[in-house]
């Protein structure tokens, strides 16, 4: 961890400048509402960031969750991207405190994401009811997560019809979904523990 | 990776373009303007300024750079709010200048108190709650800095929010300058001490619970 604010120095000086100069276009097109260029720069930094997270966090399977993270930090903040400053500070700057976060709940959690823990959780346990363990678990999470969860997973609602529900973007509700879904998975797993 | 795909596809569904925020100098002078001139009239409707206030602008210049000080303490602590909240900013510079000018203002303020006063002391114009009014002033002055940096990224909000905290009383300290009655004692007690202890107090728990990281 104490490396990080060095390496992300070195990073941004050893960016690629091609790459750079291509993210920041693709942005600064997505901003004037093209969605391929968006399509193509999340894509790219989407393969990017699986890399990049790697050679921080241990297992895959973190590093994929810290990517999409980033990903989703990315979107929320890409207004923030100012076109006449370069591009690297800014994406490094996300990227780095996303993985400081990613460092800590792993640091706090860390048998809940033991892997094996998630494979043997059914095989171990033949009495062990997935839906049911949602529908006991569903309290302890933020009203926030659970209300997108509840009316787009369990109720069948739609996105268009679960954001209009909640007031919100249809971005913003799949975002909350997407951390409810991972929320979830943490609260089954920690139940899960503490039963066996 | 098929997650990432599905979330990339769900991220770029209703795409539409976005606007990119505005240069951090521009937000911060607009914001500095236009909230000194709101907490003025505001200030004027509850209770008269202090009779002379405009003689001694333009007769004094330790007392107009007490207040020009005050005015570059808020902008360039407005600057570096506004620029901390966009990722990858280089705030440096800003740090410096916002320290540079807080505590100009600060120094000038206690150097008129321990050392000599920069004008005339005088009870004209005392405003009987300019503690309770710097107070409510700076606490909504806070607010609405607090929700204008939640539309960026900021990183570090409980230090952001000490900083909104900081630059609210620093506009309302300010203010009260004019308006209130000179005493050195009474601007270091009610107009600096408690104002800046309670609004970067309040700052910093505001700026967490107000504030969302990205």
């Amino acid at each position: 961890l104490t490396n990080l604010k060095t390496d992300s120095k070195k990073s941004i000086k050893g960016f690629d400048q091609e790459i750079e100069a291509r993210w920041r276009q693709l942005l600064i097109e997505a901003s004037e509402g093209n969605s391929t260029s968006y399509d193509v720069f999340l894509t790219e930094v989407g393969e990017y960031l699986l890399i990049y997270c790697g050679r921080y966090l241990t297992s895959p399977e973190l590093a994929e969750d810290c990517s999409q993270n980033c990903l989703i930090a990315l979107h929320k903040g890409k207004h923030t991207y100012q076109p006449s400053r370069p591009f690297g500070p800014w994406f490094f700057t996300i990227v780095k405190r996303k993985i400081i976060d990613q460092y800590r709940k792993n640091s706090r959690n860390k048998e809940v994401y033991n892997p094996e823990i998630v494979e043997n959780m059914a095989s171990s346990s033949p009495s062990f009811d997935i839906a049911e363990e949602v529908y006991k678990i569903l309290p302890k999470m933020d009203p926030v997560y659970r209300e997108a969860f509840k009316l787009t997973k369990l109720d069948g609602l739609s996105v268009a019809e679960a954001s209009k529900k909640l007031g919100i973007k249809e971005s913003a509700l799949k975002v909350r979904v997407h951390r409810a879904s991972k929320i979830l998975k943490k609260l089954v797993e920690e139940d899960f523990i503490e039963k066996h | 990776m098929a997650d990432q795909r599905k979330l990339i596809e769900d991220l770029k569904s209703d795409f539409k373009g976005f606007a990119v925020v505005k240069p951090s100098s521009q937000v911060a002078l607009l914001w500095t303007l236009g909230t000194l001139g709101v907490l003025c009239v505001l200030a004027f409707v509850t209770s008269p300024f202090r009779a002379g206030w405009v003689g001694e602008l333009a007769q004094n210049p330790r007392f107009s750079l007490e207040v020009l000080t005050g005015g570059a303490a808020v902008f360039s602590t407005v600057w570096l709010v506004l620029s901390m909240s966009i990722p990858g900013s280089p705030v440096k510079a800003l740090k410096v200048s916002s320290l540079f000018f807080c505590s100009s203002f600060l120094a000038l303020i206690l150097y008129s108190f321990l050392v000599e006063p920069s004008t005339t002391v005088t009870m004209a114009g005392k405003r009987h709650h300019c503690l309770t009014e710097g107070l409510a002033f700076s606490a909504l002055l806070n607010l609405g800095f607090l929700f204008l940096v939640r539309r960026r990224a900021p990183q570090n909000l409980a230090l952001t929010g000490v900083l909104t905290g900081l630059s609210s009383m620093c506009i309302t300290a300010t203010t009260m300058h004019l308006a209130c009655m000179y005493s050195p004692e009474h601007i270091v007690k009610s107009h600096i001490a408690l104002p800046l202890l309670s609004s970067v107090m309040v700052g910093a728990v505001m700026g967490v619970f107000v504030l969302k990281r990205i």
